[in-house]
């Protein structure tokens, strides 16, 4: 691959670098459930940003 | 802190993952080796 007229090395990356993408996909894995956490639980729960903002705000208007 | 804020957990993690390894990719396939070539060729045709 020549990019700018340039050549591109033969180094190796995803052999070497193989743990730390197993690691870098189970920390996003783990993020994302963290953050599905904390987004179902007050006050991120009826924050506007939040795509299931009016969602939560009628399951807690049912249950009071 | 938008950083702190649960909604951008995953967009940032992405972000900061795609960042690094497009670096990475750069890095080792063009300019180190690019850099280390130059020093190698300036060893050589050094006559002292």
């Amino acid at each position: 691959m020549a990019l700018l007229g340039r050549r591109s090395f033969p180094t190796p990356i995803v052999k070497p670098l193989a743990p730390f993408i197993i690691c870098a996909s189970l920390v996003l894995y783990t993020v994302n459930k963290i953050e599905n956490a904390a987004q179902s639980v007050p006050p991120y729960d009826t924050d506007p940003r939040n795509p299931k903002a009016l969602l939560n705000k009628k399951l807690k208007e049912q249950h009071h | 802190m938008p950083q702190l804020v649960p909604f951008y957990f995953v967009n940032q993690l992405s972000f900061g993952l795609i960042l690094l390894s497009v670096l990475i990719y750069l890095a080792s396939k063009r300019l180190l080796p690019q850099l280390l070539q130059r020093f190698i060729s300036r060893i050589f045709i050094t006559l002292a």
